[in-house]
């Protein structure tokens, strides 16, 4: 097989792991190192499906002991097996960044031989790209299911994030549908690495050196039966428990075992419901029990911030010049900056609506909900009514996952310029009317 | 009411903003010398560009809102949109800095800070998506070189940020629509006014042979790595607008 050929083998089986992000590292240039990281993550390319290609995304080997389902890799699945070796894999990510084709690897694999044995395999490529090739770019490693424990950590200690992938939401399907691996192969790294994180929490981001990016994991949705009630109680449970930076939500794409699985095509639009849930836990305040019961499915028809709002439609509406930031927070149409926006604006001025329309507000869905300097400009107070209004075909309007909502930190041109600056022109005291 | 003209520079720019508020005479309008035609109807006057004044204006701001907020002022300067009002807006926003402090980043219910910030925004949001959408070719003489037509004067954002990214190789890039190039000689960087030299750079590639090969595995990453059940063409446009494909190594148009 020529190099080519293999690469397009471990590409075909990595890209069903739809995390590519490049965020939560900030590490400036260092001497005798090429390349740095970028908090906020960056985007280098979109692919024909709309997502974001920040890393390369990679499989060492698509070799795997493991008979898994769902996955394009399995043992009995039909495909062709290709080996990396670590070398060629380390010139691809030079080549490939020099270019600014990438921000980094994500490095993968399938399990070869054993568990230990492919982390081995792993780590030594990250070493090498650290250290003989001098890397300084992002690197997301995948923690193999069952590795040994020291080995995570050599790993953890080299690279910015982590990931270990859940794949499915309950220990039943977990049984089903993946037989060979067992839940404490994927929940006791998952503890460690949290612990590992959890140590150097006070540090400040830039002197971390284990993982500084945190780690991630990934739920396949549609597979099996389980519930988003139950997906979104367990990564409520993931990012209070093993500080957990992103859970990942992957619509099944009908690859695997067609005898146990689905033949239907992905649902994008439930993926897209669960991460706007996502991130009502996380940026919003909200808690699973107020989204959605354990054994239901949130709407498809509303977005899920909508629908908590109809039901609690008491609560409405609310003053935006009183409200307090988190009730904002809770209003349909307004998000984390136009939340802040509001809270910041109206400490100098009480707010009317042309206020808010400069202010970038956009009313259509707040308006029902809110009173502006008093006055409501919405059309009714009857839920149907309202509801009704919520209702948008948002099938095609679905985000992907890696639209940044909420970028970290966005760089401003102010380092690079000022630089420029006082590089040109002597400092000055301050005189006269300046 | 007066309209000022300068060499077209931040610095000038800078340059103007002290002359105002030396003489206190307000501006009717700010543009670049030679950008737009003469008006009979209004004094004009041209503010030569004093390094020493405009880093006075430059501490006062600092002092006020801080580096990001300075780098915002600078953002906006760079904004290629609305050549006409870009600098009245600009000053309008310094004014109310001046007089308010570093509160008025915060009022956003004004026009002057809500047109400010669409300024930024413009530019700063350009910058973002050409950190990662710029595109570098390995040349046969060692050099990387880049082009893009961006609609924002970013060159010297992307040459310094580039500079730090890939300390070790030299690299030029190239503005194609204000004809002005980033270089970098693998230790400073420096942004320059286009010459028959620089632009034959452009003229007669000759790429390196790893050229080649990366181009073609990168295409082939690019083909390989998107899901075809999952097409959507919509969302591929939102996120990397077409007129950037141009560049873009792995687009085959
Ligand atoms: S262990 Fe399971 S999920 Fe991982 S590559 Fe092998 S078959 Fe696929």
């Amino acid at each position: 097989m020529t190099l080519k050929e293999k690469f397009r083998v471990l590409t075909e089986g990595a890209k069903y792991d739809v995390s590519c992000s490049s965020s939560g590292s900030s590490r400036g240039p260092q001497k005798g190192k090429i390349g740095l990281t970028n908090v906020g993550g960056v985007c280098h390319s979109f692919t024909a499906d709309g997502r974001c290609i920040s890393l390369l995304k990679v499989l060492m080997t698509n070799n795997c002991i493991y008979d898994c389902k769902y996955c394009v890799n399995r043992t009995s699945a039909d495909v062709p097996r290709a080996m990396l070796m670590p070398e060629e894999l380390c010139e691809i990510v030079m080549g490939f960044y020099e270019r600014n084709y990438i921000e980094g690897l994500f490095l993968s694999s399938a399990v070869f031989r054993d568990p230990d044995y492919t982390m081995e395999l792993l780590l030594r490529t990250v070493t090498l790209l650290r250290k003989k090739y001098r890397f300084g770019g992002y690197i997301h490693m995948k923690a193999i299911p069952g590795a040994s424990p020291e080995l995570i950590e050599q790993a953890a200690e080299i690279v910015d994030r982590m990931s270990m992938n859940i794949e499915l939401p309950t220990s039943t399907s977990l049984k089903l549908l993946a037989p060979q691996k067992k839940k404490e192969a994927i929940t006791t790294p998952m503890r460690q690495l949290s612990d590992l994180y959890d140590e150097q929490k006070n540090a400040p981001s830039r002197s971390r050196t284990l993982i500084p990016a945190g780690q991630t994991t990934q739920m396949i949705v549609g597979a099996t039966p389980d519930p988003d009630g139950v997906i979104i109680r367990l990564s409520e449970g993931l990012y209070r428990k093993f500080a957990m930076k992103r859970v990942y939500y992957s619509a099944y794409v009908p690859m695997g075992d067609p005898s146990l699985l689905p033949l239907t095509p992905p649902n994008l639009l439930r993926e897209n419901r669960l991460y706007q849930a996502d991130w009502l836990l996380r940026f919003y305040g909200f808690e699973a029990n107020e989204l959605v019961p354990v054994n239901y499915n949130l709407p498809s028809d509303i977005d899920p911030k909508s629908d908590w709002a109809l039901r609690n439609m008491d609560k409405f509406p609310v003053e935006v010049n009183d409200a307090p930031y988190e009730t904002l927070l809770r209003v349909p149409g307004i998000g984390v900056k136009n939340a802040w926006r509001i809270r910041e604006a109206r400490k100098y001025t009480r707010l009317d609506i042309d206020d808010l329309k400069r202010m970038r507000v956009v009313l259509k869905r707040a308006k029902n909900f809110l009173t502006v300097n008093g006055k409501f400009y919405g059309g009714s107070l009857n839920t149907d009514v309202i509801h009704s209004l919520l209702v948008m075909p948002e099938y095609q309007k679905a985000p992907s996952e890696q639209l940044r909502l909420f970028p970290e930190e966005s760089p401003t041109l102010a380092a690079a310029h000022r630089n420029r600056l006082l590089s040109e022109s002597a400092h000055e005291s301050l005189t006269g009317e300046f | 009411m007066i309209r000022y003209t300068y060499d077209g520079t931040f610095d000038g720019f800078l340059s103007v903003v002290f002359y105002i508020y030396e003489k206190k005479l307000p501006p009717s309008s700010i543009i670049p010398d030679g950008e737009y035609q003469t008006d009979f109807f209004s004094e004009t006057v041209f503010v030569p560009t004093d390094i020493s004044k405009a880093m006075r204006v430059e501490n006062s701001l600092t002092s006020k809102i801080g580096n990001i907020g300075f780098g915002q002022i600078i953002s906006a300067f760079s904004c290629g949109f609305e050549p006409e009002n870009k600098d009245l807006k600009i000053f309008d926003f310094i004014r109310l800095v001046l007089r308010v402090g570093g509160d008025a980043c915060k009022m956003y219910h004004l026009h002057t800070v809500s047109d400010f910030y669409s300024l930024v925004l413009k530019t700063d949001k350009e910058a973002q998506h050409m950190q990662g959408f710029l595109r570098f070719k390995s040349l046969s003489n060692g050099i990387l070189a880049a082009e893009y037509s961006p609609d924002n004067d970013i060159t010297h954002f992307l040459t310094s940020y580039f500079s730090r990214r890939n300390s070790e190789n030299k690299f030029i890039i190239r503005d194609t629509i204000r004809e002005v190039y980033g270089l970098y000689n693998g230790s400073e960087w420096t942004v320059v006014p286009g010459t028959p030299q620089l632009s034959s750079v452009f003229e007669d590639l000759v790429y390196s042979e790893k050229e080649l090969v990366f181009r073609d595995l990168w295409q082939q990453y690019y083909d390989t790595v998107s899901i075809a059940s999952r097409r959507n063409e919509r969302q591929r446009t939102q996120f990397m607008p077409r007129r950037y494909w141009k560049y873009l190594t792995e687009i085959v148009i």
